[in-house]
C-alpha cells in the first residue's frame, strides 16, 4: 500500500471529491508510474489500493467517503480512454500559443543584444 | 553556476541579463500579493518542485541560470510527480481553505515550467506532457493554461511586466495571479 504514489492517491481523492471519475489520471502520470501500455487490471488494483489507503486518511472525510464509490471499476475504462485526450488538449493550447516560436526569438535576442552592447 | 568559469565578459553579461529578467518576473509574480516577497515557508517547497527540469537540461546556459536561481535539489520530473508533498499539499490546502499566497506557489511553478519549455527545445519536446499533467493536477483547465501562455509569450516577446495588465485574461485565476486584482 505504501507504494501507491501520492499523486495517484491525490488524483483519486480529487476525482471523488469532484464527483467526476471519467476525466482524470493524465497520461503523463501513468507513464511515470510505469503503465504507459495501459494495463486495466493493474490500474484497477492501484485504484483499490489507493482507495483503501485514502479511506484511512483525512481531507474532508465526510465528502470524501460519500463520493468514494464513484471511483470504481466500471469507471476505469473511461478514465483510461480520456487520459491522453486531456493531456493532448492542453498540449495543443501550448502549441498554438506561439510560445515556443517566441521563445526561440527571445533566446536569440538575448544573445544579439549582448553583441550590440 | 560558477560565473568565474565563463568564457568571456559577454557571456557573463548575457547570463546576468537573463537572470535579471527571470528574477524581476518572479518578484512581480510573487512579490505583489501582499507587498512583499511571499514565499515565506513555502519557499523551500517551490524550489524543490520547480527545478528538476532545470537540472536535467542545464547544459543550456539559460536553463542553468534558472537552475541557479531556483536552487535545485531534485533530479527528474518523476521525482516531482511522485513527491509525497506536492499534490497532497495542494489538495490539503485546497480542501482546508488555502489563501491566495498559497496558490501562488503552484501558479508560479507552472509558469516557470512553461517558460523553460518556451526557451528550450529539449524541454518542450520531452517534458511538455508532464508539465501540462502537473498543471492539470493543480486544477488548470484549457482556459487557465491559455492565460498562462499569454504571459509567458509576453515575457519571451520582450514585453515589460507593466504590460501584463494590458493583457485580456479569460479566467479569474489569471486575473488574480497576474494582475493582482486581489490587492
Amino acid at each position: 500500500m505504501k507504494n501507491v504514489p501520492a499523486v495517484l492517491k491525490a488524483m483519486v481523492a480529487k476525482s471523488a471529491c469532484n464527483k467526476i471519475a471519467g476525466n482524470y489520471f493524465p497520461s503523463g502520470i501513468l507513464k511515470y508510474l510505469g503503465t504507459k501500455d495501459i494495463d486495466l487490471e493493474k490500474i484497477q488494483n492501484m485504484f483499490t489500493a489507493a482507495q483503501e489507503e485514502l479511506s484511512k486518511t483525512v481531507y474532508n472525510s465526510n465528502v470524501y467517503t460519500a463520493k468514494m464509490s464513484i471511483v470504481t471499476a466500471p469507471a476505469i475504462g473511461n478514465i483510461c480512454f480520456n487520459l491522453d485526450a486531456t493531456t493532448q488538449a492542453m498540449k495543443k493550447i501550448v502549441d498554438e500559443s506561439g510560445m515556443r516560436a517566441n521563445g526561440k526569438i527571445f533566446v536569440e535576442m538575448v544573445k544579439a543584444d549582448l553583441k550590440a552592447e | 553556476m560558477n560565473y568565474d568559469a565563463l568564457s568571456s565578459d559577454a557571456e557573463y553579461m548575457k547570463l546576468l541579463k537573463f537572470r535579471t529578467i527571470v528574477q524581476n518576473t518572479d518578484r512581480y509574480l510573487a512579490g505583489r500579493a501582499n507587498g512583499v516577497f511571499v514565499f515565506g515557508n513555502m519557499r523551500s517547497k517551490f524550489k524543490s518542485y520547480s527545478v528538476p527540469i532545470f537540472k536535467r537540461y542545464n547544459s543550456d546556459p539559460l536553463i542553468a541560470a534558472m537552475e541557479n536561481i531556483f536552487n535545485p535539489n531534485k533530479s527528474s520530473m518523476l521525482e516531482v510527480l511522485s513527491d509525497q508533498d506536492l499534490v497532497q499539499t495542494y489538495l490539503d490546502m485546497k480542501y482546508k481553505g488555502g489563501t491566495e499566497k498559497n496558490y501562488h506557489v503552484y501558479y508560479r511553478l507552472i509558469f516557470w515550467l512553461l517558460f523553460s519549455a518556451a526557451i528550450n527545445d529539449d524541454i518542450y519536446s520531452a517534458e511538455l506532457s508532464g508539465i501540462v499533467d502537473l498543471a492539470y493536477c493543480f486544477d488548470f483547465d484549457e482556459n487557465i493554461l491559455r492565460d498562462w501562455c499569454k504571459v509567458v509569450n509576453l515575457i519571451v516577446s520582450g514585453g515589460k511586466l507593466d504590460d501584463i495588465k494590458n493583457l485580456t485574461f479569460t479566467t479569474e485565476a489569471a486575473d488574480n495571479f497576474f494582475v493582482h486584482k486581489f490587492e
